[in-house]
């Protein structure tokens, strides 16, 4: 006999935009809970790694159980966490798939943001049931009945189903609670037909290997079971099942149909494992047909990692290699390049998540890195009809072989102030946006909905609508496909030499301006040295745009006697290891940050 | 044991560019200071035999010529002036009267060198020097006629709103005072000091590097012309004038430091004294202990580079047969690609005897000296 009947159980997850208060109700829930000792509460956390709680970002989604006893009857609520940025969208839309319903949580001092939208969209699209529910009605600047009308007006949301709480002072929640009980359904599923489980998350723990969260369709799972991956048709034997409640994995004989929990077969590589993937029983793989919705992660964000000093390259790739154990969406590949050596090739979900990567590998192999800025996945039609994914301005084939190049193209909703609009059209349109659509939320908001290169706006788009709209702007994008574009590569020189790290795919008409920018950058970037350095912009063999940095005229201490020594052999020590830290390009010494910085070179005037 | 340095680090008060020890102190603090250093002097209880002595500061001449003809006593107790040729004191030129200039030749002082800085009211209003125009030339009057005879003076250029002509009157007027040695120093913006705070406020304007460039030749150029040649980046003499005292810091022969904040360097170890006067005091008088707070004994390879870092700032250069002595190997094996490259620049030139710097390898000595240091470093790494 399973512990909860199938009718007491109810799968939801919490949707929100960030700082819209979703780890403080999702503690209340806790709280509510019959199984927590009050003192754990503090210890237990739904994020593993210290990087996600630093920044307040949810990256793996992962599930609790919470035991609940509702108006005397016992139930169980399986608290399903998403992630909280675009980066992760598909990420998002699998832990939706495991749910029956969702709580939409609005900040009301804020109103509908931009994520809220796009998380709502992936709400409604696996269908689940939304309770809306009204957050921070306490305080003084909550705007409850101007939230209540956007939730009417964007999504058809009714007035009356929307349910007035703070995560803060607790008020509310019993109200949710209930609601979760009376509006989720519960699961479906036919505890009869053979074993049907969706992966909706994993990650890897040093001792247990891949740990699956699964949430059981149809059957059950149990341990010594043999079971099969759907999409790699790989197999395994389960050697544990269970749930995770208070942090902590509890052993179970078996996860029944609509249960949620963790599945472990001591799978080595996560790789192995698809988000999003089904699982059957090995016997009738072929039989049992696939839960709908999978896809393997595909990078859409690319950038060079490269080893300060060569001789860390094997040290690089061990701390890739370990990073890619519990990132499923990571990849790397070796890459030669002319100014930097041998390196890497990475590629990632979005910015953030390229940013998480490289901040945990410096943070866990202690390496001197460069980084190259990035640049999004293009695919190139040949002039032999052969159709090939580069990923590397330095990997385009040669002009006179490329009949068309086409980039990822997004659909980007914006949320502002209606005063913004114009900066927006224009900051949007500036960055090749095709308008699509406009809609008003209440009297002094606005949705605006572009078709854009995904290219325009992973740099530095959201600083410029953060700083355009005063800090109100919301965004969030969804890739909708490639399409192609009047593409070229810009190369970059330095003292003649081609920076292959540097180089880079724009559209035309912005390979001049950006170009020169560019120079502009490197220019306040690489300090001066003792003879002249030209720099060059290019397209193919054409010079398009040039600068110079003078030589270094003066430089030197003016006093120097007895005393004088200690503290110029010590500034001598800082100049040395910042010397070590630079990279030689055409007998040019330039400074990681040069790589970096011409991320912040955009297309404007 | 051929340098000996005595630190005085009292002042009538700090200057805007300063960032050097030195403070503004009562009699009571200069009194207590006087006995500390004879302290110094007996618990150390070194041979002291030296070639030249050299008084520094802060501003010496803030002792009162009582102060100062004590001062004079402890050096004499202590101290075999057998072998001395030189005896230099640091003068600021306000604080210098005809009893102080007495008591100073009677301590046996060869040299004065004068902290002039400029000869133009506004610049030391700018630069915060204290004494008036004027006192420059009657200060040195004052000197010789206690019969001090060798006469140096220090000069500041570079100075924010400083003009070529600017600098050419104030080498003039130095030069016409018969000086047989000039320190001209560039403005050096240290952290923290006034002047600096100025500059980061936008309030005054930094000398532009080309301009800075032509006044470097210019003051090589104006020297030369009265005899007096470049013969360290910011010194100037008449051949035969040079500061014996310094020239064993650039050479890196063995010196010894008395007093607050001094330091020491013999056989490569480096000795350094609280900087603070009331804790150097304190140490010595109510602990009767050393107050040294560090000793650093360099490694061949850091006594190589220290000479490297010290000895191109000479025109000299570097003796190559004391860099092999002391770093072990020769130094066209240690710096082979960087000596080679900077010559190929025109910055560096390596003779027989010694590797020198050109004039525009002086002009960017510190980047000259990173570039050979990383290399030696690197070198020593292997």
């Amino acid at each position: 006999m399973p512990e909860y009947d199938q009718s007491r159980i109810r799968n939801f997850s919490i949707i929100a935009h960030i700082d819209h208060g979703k780890s403080t109700l999702a503690d209340r829930l806790l709280q509510a809970s019959t199984a927590v000792d009050q003192r754990k509460i503090r210890e237990q956390t739904m994020d593993s790694m210290d990087l996600e709680r630093e920044r307040g970002i949810t990256i793996k989604a992962k599930a609790v159980a919470l035991p609940m006893v509702v108006r005397g009857e016992k139930y169980l609520f399986n608290l399903i966490d998403t992630p909280g940025h675009v980066d992760f969208g598909y990420e998002v839309s699998r832990a939706l798939a495991a749910c029956e319903g969702a709580l939409l949580l609005v900040d009301t001092t804020q109103g509908i943001q931009a994520q809220t939208v796009a998380n709502m969209y992936l709400a409604m699209g696996a269908d689940l049931h939304v309770i809306p529910c009204a957050n921070k009605v306490d305080m003084q600047a909550s705007r409850f009945e101007e939230t209540v009308k956007e939730l009417e007006q964007v999504f058809g949301l009714k007035a009356e189903e929307v349910i007035k709480c703070s995560g803060k002072t607790g008020f509310g929640v019993e109200d949710i609670i209930q609601a979760a009980v009376d509006r989720i359904p519960q699961p479906s599923g036919n505890p009869d037909a053979p074993l049907k489980a969706l992966i909706f998350d994993a990650v890897y723990d040093d001792y247990r290997g891949v740990v699956m969260y699964v949430r059981v369709r149809d059957g059950f799972i149990e341990s010594r079971q043999k079971i099969a991956l759907k999409a790699t048709k790989s197999q395994f034997e389960v050697l544990e099942v269970g749930v995770v409640r208070l942090g902590q994995f509890i052993k179970q004989d078996r996860l029944d149909t609509g249960c949620v929990g963790y599945v472990m077969c001591g799978i080595k590589t996560i790789q192995d494992v698809g988000i999003g993937d089904t699982i059957t029983l090995s016997s009738n793989l072929e039989q049992v047909e696939a839960l709908p919705g999978y896809k393997k992660p595909q990078p859409m964000v690319y950038a060079g990692i490269y080893p300060v000093n060569a001789a860390d390259f094997d040290a690089l790739r061990k701390g890739l290699a370990r990073l890619s154990l519990s990132d499923s969406a990571f990849t790397y590949a070796p890459e030669n390049s002319g100014a930097l050596g041998t390196g890497f090739r990475c590629g990632y979900l979005g910015l953030l998540h390229m940013d998480i990567v490289q901040e945990r590998l410096e943070r866990e192999s202690g390496l001197d890195l460069v980084q190259t800025a990035p640049n999004v996945s293009y695919e190139v039609l040949q002039t032999d009809g052969s159709v090939i994914r580069v990923d590397s301005a330095a990997d385009m084939p040669e002009i006179t072989k490329i009949q068309e190049i086409r980039e990822p193209v997004a659909r980007l909703n914006v949320i502002a102030p209606t005063d913004c609009i114009g900066d927006i059209m224009k900051l949007t349109i500036e960055r090749r946006g095709i308008y699509e659509n406009q809609e008003h939320l209440g009297a002094d908001r606005v949705m605006l909905t572009y078709r854009v290169p995904l290219a325009e706006i992973i740099f530095d788009y959201f600083d410029r609508l953060k700083s355009i709209t005063r800090g109100y702007g919301t965004m969030d994008y969804e890739i909708i496909g490639f399409e192609p574009g009047d593409l070229v590569k810009l190369r970059i020189l330095v003292a003649g030499e081609d920076v292959d790290a540097l180089s880079m795919i724009v559209h035309r008409q912005f390979a001049e301006t950006r170009g020169r920018k560019v120079l502009v950058k490197l220019r306040e970037e690489i300090p001066r040295q003792l003879f002249v350095i030209s720099l060059q912009a290019a397209i193919g063999g054409k010079i398009i745009a040039g600068e110079k940095i003078s030589a270094l005229r003066k430089d030197v201490l003016a006093k120097c006697y007895g005393g004088d020594v200690s503290r110029k052999r010590k500034l001598l020590e800082k100049q040395k290891r910042g010397k070590a830290r630079m990279k030689m390009i055409g007998g040019v010494e330039v400074p990681q940050s040069a790589f970096l910085s011409i991320l912040q070179v955009s297309n404007e005037e | 044991m051929s340098a000996l340095y005595v630190h005085v680090p009292f002042c009538v008060r700090k200057c805007e560019y300063c960032d050097f020890y030195s403070e503004a102190a009562g009699e009571r603090d200069i009194e207590r200071y006087l006995d500390a250093l004879e302290r110094e002097f007996r618990l150390r209880h070194e041979s002291l035999s030296p070639r030249t002595l050299f008084i520094g500061g802060g501003t010496p001449t803030r002792l009162s010529a009582a102060q100062l003809t004590r001062l004079g006593q402890t050096l004499r107790r202590h101290v075999d002036f057998a072998r001395l040729s030189e005896f230099t004191v640091e003068i600021n030129p306000g604080t210098l009267d005809e009893r102080k200039a007495a008591s100073l030749a009677d301590m046996g002082v060869t040299r004065a060198s004068f902290g002039v800085q400029s000869f133009d009211a506004g610049f030391l209003k700018q630069l915060g020097r204290v004494y008036e125009v004027g006192k420059a030339e009657s200060a040195v009057g004052l000197a010789r006629g206690a019969g001090i005879a060798r006469i140096s003076m220090d000069l500041m250029f570079a100075l924010p709103g400083q003009t070529l002509e600017h600098l050419r009157e104030d080498l003039r007027r130095a030069l016409v005072l018969g000086s047989e040695h000039l320190s001209l120093y560039a403005l050096t913006y240290e952290d923290d000091t006034p002047l600096t705070l100025a500059l980061q406020r936008g309030e005054i304007e930094p000398c532009p590097e080309e301009l800075e460039r032509e006044m470097f030749s210019l003051a090589g150029q104006t020297c030369a012309a009265s005899g007096l040649q470049r013969y360290e980046v910011s010194n100037f003499a008449r051949p035969g004038a040079e500061c014996v005292h310094n020239l064993a810091y650039w050479r890196q022969d063995n010196w010894r430091g008395y007093g607050a904040g001094a330091h020491g360097m013999v056989e490569g170890e480096i000795s350094e004294n609280a900087a603070d006067h009331a804790a150097y005091a304190r140490c010595l008088l109510e602990e009767n202990r050393l107050p040294i707070v560090r000793r650093e004994r360099l490694s061949p390879a850091q006594r190589a580079e220290t000479l490297l870092l010290m000895g191109l700032r000479l025109s000299e250069g570097v003796e190559l047969a004391k860099f092999e002595r002391l770093s072990g190997s020769p130094f066209s094996a240690v710096c082979v690609e960087s000596s080679r490259a900077l010559a190929r620049r025109g910055l560096l030139e390596l003779g027989e005897t010694h590797v020198r710097c050109t004039d525009e390898g002086l002009l960017v000595l510190d980047r000259v000296i990173l570039e050979l240091a990383s290399e030696l470093g690197a070198g020593v790494a292997r």
